[in-house]
């Protein structure tokens, strides 16, 4: 029965789709969602409960940090931090990769060592060391992080859309538009580029969850996004100290992480099985 | 090894007729374990508006031959090393890789084997016959462009071809795949099309038809095609002349006519009676003993040594000599090359 539930919920990802939507509409139209401004410090409510605990109110529904800041309202915010530093660098790096791979693929030879021990370099970096070192140069922000981020996603798209465009390579109609008189960068963007896009897709939502941990890890150390900039990392971090009393401080965010990571996650394993023409239902 | 291999001629055009003229064209592959002679001093001629047969069995280096002729290479480490390809009173061989692009597709244009995946899953139909036009006339206004793939759809039998032109191609038969593949290669109007084994993917009947159709086309549009084949029938129903290839050489060339009447070569000989004659009592059909010989160790002599029912003691020694039929074909026996050598009256 169970297993059954779980396979139909696989074979139409209603509720991860939900999750995604609301988090994504919510990021976006913020100021009118989000009952406070994120920043809006009150003392006289610091520390306040959620709502269904003794001394909660509905006025704060998810209770506030140690400066009376609405967690709801921050956690909602920070939605914005976390979804559009993700579209920055799937975008950037996802481009340059993409390329990258594209090229490494289909040229072969010379040009497909050298971009591929490049990949392979950036592939065995410790993301998180590197950011550390990283921002500690060249400064505490969202451009800075996002600069840091996308040398890593564009590796492991290179790596992929490699794989994908050897492949596509020797296919006849490759060959055809040679022998037709197609330019190299003709036959990269018309005929293979189309090809790798069910893998592209894939890769970038893969990446979104991935991108997100990382960011919240990054928060969380204190090099990410600078404060008071809301941003999920940054409030599990600081709501760490009063884990043991104030757990809402912490388990808020923290629920935002997870579900957001999961929710991609799962999109993307059913966008892989969609997309994967070996696996057509008839 | 003779010198006068250097010019193949089988009832040869006139000079002004010529269209392609390959002339001891040579393509090496060059390995770790050794040089693959994979093209080895071929030379041939096309006519305007003629259908030429290139026939050998795989790995004969026909293929290699026709992409040498518009310098491309399917492997990497392969290079022509030497010969001449002259189109249209140009020598190929002498021009820039841009110029050569202008060549591919828009004078001489190819059709590949596999129709299925000579095409792009992600394109539409319309879009990828017209692709060879993009490649070749950017400044072609776009409905000038469909006006033209239109043709060349309607040209290649495709009913109704305004509405299919917005259908991918796996909404499309296979014999309807091939022809569009076709009409790739028909929409610059080239004056040449290789069309390397068109038929192997497709059953009898369709090829049949899709045979009837090029013939169709060549007749009204003047254009001059290479049939590469291994398949004689292919050749026995359309082509004017035949090359016959066997371990990178041309071993034999003539009229479809003198070549199935009278085979002089005993690797046509064998390719001849091991097809088979409908209505004819045989169990068995005929078989060249042995096999293709192993590219990367050819022997100084005749490459067919090893098979040969009627060798000598000199195929081995040295490469035959090209001896004519007397009907602007030419043979490279060595048991040809005594007017009274036995095989030379036989049928």
């Amino acid at each position: 029965m169970l297993a059954q539930f779980i396979y139909r919920l696989r074979r139409s990802p209603i509720i991860p789709a939900l999750i995604l939507a609301t988090l994504v509409l919510s990021a976006i139209f913020a100021p009118w969602v989000a009952p406070y401004p994120p920043v809006k410090v009150d003392l006289a409510n610091a520390m306040l409960p959620p709502f269904f605990q003794s001394g909660g109110s509905t006025a704060h529904l998810l209770g506030t940090d140690k400066v009376g800041r609405d967690i709801l309202s921050r956690v909602i915010y920070g939605g914005r931090v976390s979804l559009l530093l993700a579209g920055y660098v799937l975008l950037i790096g996802g481009t340059l990769g993409t390329v990258l791979g594209l090229v490494s693929g289909y040229m072969r030879g010379k040009a497909d060592a050298i971009i591929q021990r490049g990949v392979e370099a950036i592939l065995s970096l410790p993301t998180i060391m590197v950011a550390l070192v990283f921002v500690f140069v060249l400064g505490q922000s969202f451009i800075s992080v996002v600069l840091i981020l996308c040398p890593f996603i564009a590796a492991r798209f290179a790596r992929m859309v490699r794989g994908d465009a050897l492949h596509i390579r020797n296919m006849g109609y490759v060959a055809l538009a040679r022998v037709a008189g197609a330019s190299h960068t003709r036959i990269i963007f018309r005929h293979i580029l189309p090809n790798v896009a069910g893998t592209l897709i894939v890769i970038a939502t893969l990446e979104v969850g991935a991108l997100i941990l990382v960011e919240s890890s990054l928060s969380f150390l204190g090099v990410g996004v600078p404060p008071p900039t809301p941003a999920w990392g940054l409030m599990v971090s600081d709501g760490r100290e009063y884990l043991a009393s104030k757990y809402w401080l912490t388990l808020f965010p923290g629920l935002a992480i997870v579900a957001t990571v999961l929710a991609v996650n799962w999109l993307g394993d059913w966008l892989r099985d969609i997309l994967d023409p070996k696996r057509q239902f008839l | 090894m003779p010198e006068n291999v250097s010019r193949a001629i089988g009832s040869p055009p006139p000079q002004e007729q010529l269209l392609l003229d390959v002339r001891d064209l040579k393509t090496h592959i060059f390995l770790r374990s050794g040089v693959v002679k994979a093209v080895d001093g071929v030379s041939f001629t096309v006519g305007k508006g003629e259908s030429v047969g290139l026939v050998g069995e795989s790995g004969s280096g026909k293929t290699m031959t026709c992409l040498s002729v518009i310098r491309l290479m399917s492997v990497p480490t392969a290079r022509i090393v030497g010969g001449e390809t002259w189109f249209d009173g140009q020598n190929l061989m002498k021009k820039t890789a841009a110029e050569m692009r202008e060549y591919r597709g828009r004078r001489i244009a190819m059709i590949m084997q596999d129709a299925l995946a000579s095409l792009n899953p992600t394109l539409t139909v319309g879009d990828q016959v017209g692709e060879p036009l993009r490649y070749h006339d950017r400044s072609m206004p776009k409905p000038s462009r469909i006006k033209r793939v239109l043709d060349v759809m309607r040209a290649v039998r495709i009913a109704k071809p305004d509405e299919r032109l917005n259908e991918f191609p796996h909404q499309f038969s296979g014999g309807m795949r091939q022809r569009i593949v076709a009409a790739m290669g028909l929409s610059t109007q080239p004056g040449l099309i290789i069309a390397d084994e068109p038929t192997t993917a497709l059953d009898v009947t369709i090829q049949a038809q899709f045979l009837k159709l090029m013939r169709d086309l060549q007749r009204e549009n003047g254009m001059a095609v290479l049939w590469v084949t291994h398949d004689l029938g292919i050749v026995a129903q359309i082509c004017d002349r035949v090359n016959v290839m066997y371990a990178g050489r041309i071993v034999e060339s003539g009229t479809v006519r003198r070549l199935f009447k009278q085979p002089l070569h005993p690797y046509t000989m064998g390719l001849m009676a091991s097809v088979p004659v409908l209505g004819a009592k045989r169990k068995r059909l005929h078989q060249i003993k042995g096999h293709p010989p192993d590219l990367l160790k050819l022997p100084p002599g005749c490459a067919f040594y090893d098979r040969c029912p009627e060798r000598m003691d000199v195929c081995r020694q040295s490469y035959p000599p090209q001896v004519s039929d007397g009907s602007g074909g030419h043979v490279n026996c060595w048991a040809r090359t005594t007017p009274s050598a036995p095989a030379l009256g036989q049928a």
